[in-house]
């Protein structure tokens, strides 16, 4: 079996600094991978798929597999971490398109890019989240992948460059038709016009590092860039994408073979930050913050998260009931025997009450939230059949949500406590901002 | 310097037992129930045994009682408990010292018996618990914010008339209206004070009691309830559960019915609260509050005078001392000893108290001896 690139989802913050989207304060790397996952779910190929492996790129916590894993409800997938950038890229691609993997099993690809992690290049630079599901059916398959280096600063020469292209393809010659899209801060001329001599049939487009759009994204502005060949590909086409950094090029090739999927788009709100920049990141005093009395235990915490974090409920085999969060017994007839796990959806459900906290309402461990954005919004929202959730309010002005409000879920930041994030789903209101996730057996 | 959790412990202790007609030696108590949260940390633990120090009777049998704010409810059921169980004389008292605490860290205390995994970790507090029963009655049954405003204005008109309450000034509906927002619809004139205090009650059998005073006041019903910690897990956001299931139950063996209640101490530790709980006891159909409510009728004067004491409101709430402060006013009341704040001829008496958002709550009734 072939494993192929059959969907894609993409998450961009709503919040905006300089016109570009960056992450709000209740964002991080964490986050922002399971976001764009999440909506990777929400297609036919995503539903259906066992992510058996999951290839991540960009610049992740320590803890990121067990956090990812039990985001995402898979048990038993292998993670492995690459590097940020076009080579993290390129070598998640490689092991994903072309390792063995289980018979039924599929890949993901990750990649994030947070605002506030950047330190190199100029400009403004941007968040975003893609997620990419390599399985067996109609889609882009990857041919190969090369890399040559050249010293810093100084362009590849061109017959290297071309040597690398057909290590990539090797079987492409002359009469190849496709496209070659070029990554680069600026793509020397004499590569394109040796690239034009030798495969006359392929178009080279240049896109540029920076988008002006998105800001720079260094470990996915590859996959951006591959979404927007391949919708521009026929099928049967060769795609190459080549990154050209200060010191390297690397070279994926790619072939259409049918349509890959890619969930909706999260409409932006235009929300700019307050300061118009990224929100300062969480300083070392917030993550040692340390409880003076109520709070709830590390072990507590994971204990909870199948029920906080993919809304995992009791379902009563005797009666029907379903009761959140899961705890084993049956609210209704009180038993615990027959009580199995279910998730209920991530969206679709509607708010009963709303309530505004203004700052000095807030639990203490909310204090760095409310000196960022001042007042938010809590709600008590429910599910079709029943079952009820209490919820912050993510991305929207205080007071957005109102009685009777349909809602999506995401997963966000809610604290520092001694010495680690605590995440947790919180509601969105924006109207069709969160894709249809659908209940699932646990 | 104010008073210490022991200085305030004494004060009221020693005010009870000089509140006994014909006097009383202290030794003649047998066990003691002591209701309070320890607040920011004052004596968690064990601090049954400073109730016996401070009623200068060493080696009591006391119990430190702890249900949140109707931890004085449940001290008071757990005293007549023992006096059913045989005992001649209990000594049960509350007392909170709030104040003590940098306001951080009451703040976060103040959380603390909520639902802490998930209310807490969503953002709440009490206040914006009660913000969601106020919002979901609001867009059930259509509560006008007037009904709020004028919970707190009568309930601060009633504290003026009472020297321990802690506020003694009254309030009009424009400075409510004015008051900083706290957790919508909330404001800070809709929420209960933070507060120093402490209260303590003796119970005895009848025939003990005729031979301390003429005129005791009679348990005359006792009823508690529970309900599940958090908001999201209740049949209901707009009643609550525990509270009708106390009142069920403390009306089920009284000789009186609520027709008979001339006057109520309700939980208002935020307006909304005592809306609520005149709903559940069964003083008005749910909804009907509010009306009840802008008419007058739980005014001083009124058909039914809800909190003379000015409530929790404006009286105070020194979370453990509150339930027992609250038969304190009714002990008062039936014995003509409430000064400018009496209702006339009062004879039988409501006590209501709830622990957090409902989790817990005590129905308690009385009638003149």
């Amino acid at each position: 079996m072939t494993r192929r690139l059959v969907a894609g989802a993409t998450y961009r913050p709503r919040w905006l600094a300089g016109g570009v989207p960056v992450e709000g304060p209740d964002e991080d790397a964490f986050t922002l991978a399971v976001a764009a996952a999440e909506r990777l779910g929400t297609t036919e190929s995503g539903r259906t798929a066992t992510i058996d492996r999951l290839e991540l790129v960009g610049e992740f916590p320590p803890a990121i597999d067990r956090m990812l894993l039990e985001a995402l409800g898979l048990e038993s997938a292998e993670v492995h971490r690459h590097g940020p950038g076009v080579e993290g890229f390129a070598h998640a691609l490689n092991d994903v398109g072309r390792s063995p993997l289980a018979p039924e099993g599929a890949g993901a690809v990750i990649t994030v890019d947070v605002a506030s992690a950047r330190t190199e290049g100029a400009g403004p630079s941007g968040a975003v989240g893609v997620a990419l599901l390599f399985a067996d059916g109609p889609g882009a398959e990857l041919l190969g992948h090369a890399t040559r280096s050249h010293p810093p600063e100084r362009p590849p020469v061109a017959a290297e460059w071309i040597r690398a292209a057909h290590r990539a393809h090797p079987t492409a010659n002359s009469s190849t038709t496709g496209r070659l899209g070029v990554i680069a801060r600026a793509a020397p001329p004499v590569l394109l016009a040796e690239w034009s001599r030798i495969f006359p049939a392929v178009e080279p487009v240049v896109v540029p590092w920076l988008d002006p759009g998105t800001g720079a994204l260094p470990s996915s502005r590859p996959a951006l860039a591959l979404r927007t060949f391949l919708e521009r590909t026929p099928p049967g086409d060769a795609l190459w994408l080549a990154a050209i950094q200060s010191d390297r090029t690397e070279f994926l090739a790619i072939r259409g073979e049918g349509p890959v999927v890619w969930a909706d788009p999260v409409p932006s709100l235009s929300r700019p930050t307050p300061a118009d920049g990224p929100f300062p990141s969480a300083s070392a005093s917030d993550l040692l913050r340390v409880s003076e009395g109520a709070y709830v235990a590390r072990p507590r915490y994971v204990e909870n998260l199948p029920s906080r974090w993919r809304f995992v409920a009791d379902r009563c085999a005797g009666c029907g009931t379903t009761g959140f969060p899961a705890r084993g017994r049956c609210r209704s007839c009180g038993r615990s025997d027959g009580v199995a796990p279910i998730a209920l959806p991530r969206e679709g459900l509607t708010v009963l009450a709303a309530t505004t906290i203004h700052p000095g309402a807030q639990p203490t461990e909310f204090d760095p939230l409310t000196a960022a954005i001042g007042p938010y919004s809590v709600v008590i929202a429910a599910w079709p059949d029943g079952p009820k959730v209490t919820l912050q309010v993510a991305d929207a002005p205080a007071g957005t949500a109102r009685v009777g409000d349909r809602i999506g879920t995401e997963l966000r930041r809610l604290y520092a406590m001694e010495g680690d994030w605590r995440y947790g789903r919180k509601a969105v209101v924006t109207p069709g901002a969160v894709p249809g996730a659908s209940a699932a057996p646990t | 310097m104010s008073d210490g959790p022991r200085a305030l412990l004494r004060s009221a202790i020693d005010a009870a037992f000089a509140s006994v007609d014909r006097g009383v030696e202290r030794s003649a108590v047998d066990e003691g129930f002591l209701a309070t949260l320890g607040i920011a940390g004052w004596q968690i633990g064990n601090s049954a045994s400073v109730l016996a120090e401070e009623a200068g009777r060493p080696g009591l049998p006391s119990t430190h009682i702890e249900n949140a704010c109707a931890s004085g409810g449940f001290a008071l059921r757990a005293g007549a408990q023992a006096v059913a169980a045989g005992r001649d004389l209990v000594l049960v008292a509350g007392v909170e010292k709030m104040t003590d605490a940098p306001s951080a860290r009451r703040r976060y205390w103040l959380g603390v018996s909520g639902d802490t995994e998930w209310e807490r970790l969503a953002g709440l507090t009490f206040a914006g618990v009660y913000g969601l029963i106020a919002a979901r009655h609001a867009a059930e049954f259509g509560t006008p914010p007037e009904a709020l405003a004028e919970v707190a204005v009568k309930n601060h008109a009633h504290a003026a008339k009472n020297p321990n309450a802690q506020f003694r000034t009254p309030i009009s509906r424009d400075e409510w209206a004015r008051s900083p927002r706290v957790a919508d619809p909330l404001g800070l004139l809709d929420c209960c004070p933070v507060t120093d205090g402490a209260a303590a009650v003796l119970l005895a059998g009848e025939d003990v009691a005729r031979h301390y005073t003429d005129t005791p006041v009679i348990l005359a019903g006792l009823g508690a309830g529970s309900d599940y910690l958090a908001l999201q897990e209740r049949a209901s956001m707009t009643s609550l559960a525990a509270t009708r299931t106390a009142a069920a139950e403390a009306f089920r063996g009284a000789p009186f019915d609520r027709g008979a209640i001339q006057l109520v101490e309700a939980h208002d530790c935020f307006t909304i609260a005592e809306l609520v709980a005149l709903e559940d006891l069964g003083f008005a159909p749910p909804g009907g509050a509010a009306a009840l409510t802008l008419e007058g009728a739980t005014r001083l004067g009124g058909r039914l005078p809800v909190n003379p004491d000015g409530g929790l409101k404006a009286k105070g709430h020194p979370i453990g001392a509150t339930g027992v402060s609250q038969v304190h006013e009714i002990f008062q009341q039936l014995r003509s000893a409430a000064g400018g704040r009496q209702v006339a001829g009062a004879e039988r008496a409501l006590a209501q108290n709830v622990g957090g958002s409902g989790a817990t709550a005590t129905v308690t009734l009385f009638a003149r001896g």
